[in-house]
């Protein structure tokens, strides 16, 4: 028989972010939200909870457990706060690419400090001209002797204005095609010739900091490439498949969040002499939710599992972030409907999911890239 | 000091979705925050018992993670009076100073579980405790009664039961999770080695409730309230005094009752 129940310590774990979310993410969600800053310090904190690299080994600062235990922790952290949630998950997409291809020494250079907490990471793949054509980029790094030198912009780069560490995808040789892209190693607040253009002024996870890189005539020593040349494009498809199952996670949390709001209000809230969950109509759209809901972690889970069992997980992990994330727009959007005019609200938390929500049908692969993995699958 | 705290499974509410989880209760909670700022030399040491099946590990695991350093299951499924009863053969194989057990003491809400492993122990027994203090061997107790709070002087071995309020434990961390699992949660079971106890706890007829002399008398020199403090008065309280009032001048005028 199958077993869909958490392992204890899997539930622990998923105890010990709950409890973070509750004290340190709730409180000042709203503010961050309006002011747009990140939360250095609360980073900090979650680091000392020894959150940050649960499913990364022991040997680099990480905690070895499983990548279950991971995807339940961004799960709760979004329940609170979605923009710290994608920060800390996609600080661990870079470190996913780092751990997978990366050698030993560049692997103790920055893992460390990511896992107490006390820096970022970011993953550099998108251009102006290279969205979800990601294998047409055209930043370019040429060999000079013992350096590489860089040139390009970079742009919708979420963390990248607060990150230290980048994973960044250019081109070595650009008659090559996707074929031509490699993988660096970039420290992006001391190495010269890199700097943080425009910040983004987004719709949603407002205090997540999106935004431009720009190399300009960036000259990095040649040990900072990772892997071999040319397997750039793989291992950046490889991060993203991982990335793609956080950012599931992110949806899911976000649609329990909202769905948790909503179901207390609808308990409280009194029109017509009775609380408004007493309405079939709503009641039964909370039913059809909650419903989905289930049927999305299901889906996540699963994927995660063939993650961990080093099975082929991309199908999976697509499908996954396409349920999740839709089903993230339509919770939040639903949840607003069922709350009325405080649903529209601030102070109900509910609007800013319903903001946050949008982003995570776009990035780390759109929908439609999804559908035409998904699809692809099917016809091949 | 041993410190002793005795974990009901009493839910924690707070969850929602359908990969149901159980943790800790606020009530548990209180008692290893209690039970912790007791402890503090070196050879002291707070251990957590919990009855029920093996499903219950898991709170005994959240327990440890949150500082308890040893953690006992028992395994009897059973009603209050003859639980008190295997707990109390428990414990007296276990070096002790102190047990605290939670205001809602258990499962059953029954609150009887503290007072009769008190008895059958011969310990001194304090309820509704909301604060404890520690001066060197001896514990100052803060007793919560009605309108006012005793400071109570206890030398231990005694049995404290603790009112819920809000706790201020700090967050789970990943790394005393680990800590904890690594650590091993002694399983009890009383049939392995408690043959007479077997009888008695499955004999159909119970012994119908008596009052019995109270066997703690004898230990009642541990035992010094040296402080009374009126709370704040307030509106509840007053009402209260009020009521009783009113009805003793009554009761006085009908000459039912005489107050000297």
């Amino acid at each position: 028989m199958m077993d869909f129940a958490l392992e204890e310590k899997q539930l622990l774990i998923q105890q010990a972010a709950r409890e973070f979310t509750e004290k340190e993410l709730l409180t000042g969600a709203q503010e961050r939200d309006i002011n747009e800053e990140f939360p250095m310090d609360i980073l900090k904190k979650l680091g000392d909870a020894g959150l940050i690299g649960i499913q990364f080994p022991k040997k680099y600062g990480g905690q070895g457990e499983d990548y279950l235990s991971f995807v339940l922790t961004v799960e709760e952290l979004c329940k609170g706060d979605s923009a710290f949630g994608i920060t800390y998950a996609i600080s661990s997409t870079f470190t996913t690419g780092i751990m997978t291809f990366a050698n030993e020494e560049q692997k103790m250079h920055c893992l460390p400090k990511l896992f107490k907490g006390e820096a970022l990471g970011c993953f550099a793949l998108t251009e102006p001209d290279a969205g979800s054509d990601a294998g047409s980029a055209k930043t370019t790094a040429v060999r000079e002797g013992d350096n590489f030198v860089i040139n390009g912009v970079k742009h919708f780069i979420t963390n990248s204005a607060v990150a230290d560490y980048c994973m960044l995808i250019a081109n070595t040789d650009l008659s090559k095609g996707p074929k031509g892209l490699t993988a660096f190693l970039i420290d992006l607040k001391t190495t010269p010739g890199v700097r943080i253009g425009h910040i983004e002024n987004k719709c949603g996870i407002k205090s997540a900091k999106v935004a431009e890189v720009i190399f300009e005539n960036c000259i990095i020593p040649a040990d900072r490439m990772i892997g071999e040349e040319g397997k750039g494009f793989k291992y950046a498809l490889t991060a993203l498949n991982s990335g793609r199952i956080s950012v599931a996670a992110q949806g899911l949390g976000l649609a329990q969040g909202a769905f948790d709001i909503a179901k207390e209000y609808m308990k409280n809230r009194k029109q017509f002499g009775k609380s408004i969950c007493e309405n079939q109509y709503i009641a039964f759209k909370m039913a059809d939710l909650q419903t989905e809901i289930d049927m999305a972690r299901l889906l996540l889970y699963k994927a995660t599992w063939e993650q961990q069992e080093s099975m082929n997980f991309a199908i999976s992990a697509s499908k996954a972030k396409l349920a999740c994330t839709n089903l993230a727009m339509k919770v939040t959007t639903e949840c607003i409907q069922n709350m009325g005019g405080a649903g529209y609200m601030r102070e109900q938390n509910v609007e800013r999911m319903f903001r946050d929500a949008k982003i995570t049908q776009i990035y780390e692969g759109t929908n439609e890239i999804q559908r035409l993995i998904i699809s692809g699958d099917i016809f091949k | 000091m041993k410190i002793i705290i005795y974990l009901n499974q009493m839910p924690n509410n707070t969850e929602e979705n359908s990969f149901k989880k159980m943790s800790l209760s606020m009530g548990n909670r209180v008692l290893i925050e209690e039970a912790l700022s007791l402890k503090c030399e070196i050879n002291d040491s707070v251990t957590a018992v919990l009855v029920g099946d093996k499903k219950f590990q898991i709170l005994l695991r959240e327990a440890m993670a949150r500082g308890c350093d040893q953690a006992v299951l028992v395994e009897e499924p059973i009603k209050t009076y003859p639980l008190s009863f295997v707990i109390s053969v428990l414990l007296k194989k276990i070096k002790f100073d102190v047990i605290l057990t939670g205001y809602r003491t258990l499962d059953e809400n029954t609150s009887y579980i503290g007072s009769q492993i008190a008895e059958r122990l011969q310990l001194l027994q304090v309820s509704f405790v909301n604060q404890i203090e520690k001066d060197g061997n001896v514990l100052l107790v803060h007793r919560q009664i009605t309108d006012k709070t005793q400071v109570i002087r206890i030398t231990p071995p005694c049995m404290l039961t603790v009112l819920d309020k809000k706790v201020c434990n700090g967050v789970l961390s990943v790394n005393d999770i680990n800590k904890a699992s690594e650590k091993e949660i002694l399983f009890w079971n009383i049939h392995d080695n408690e043959k007479m106890i077997d009888s008695f706890l499955y004999k159909r007829e119970w012994p119908k409730l008596r009052v019995v002399e109270k066997t703690t008398k004898n230990i009642l020199s541990n035992y010094e309230i040296i402080n009374c403090i009126s709370n704040e008065e307030n509106d509840e309280v007053k009402l209260v005094n009020e009521a009783v009032d009113a009805i003793i001048y009554r009761l006085q005028e009908r000459s039912l009752i005489r107050i000297r």
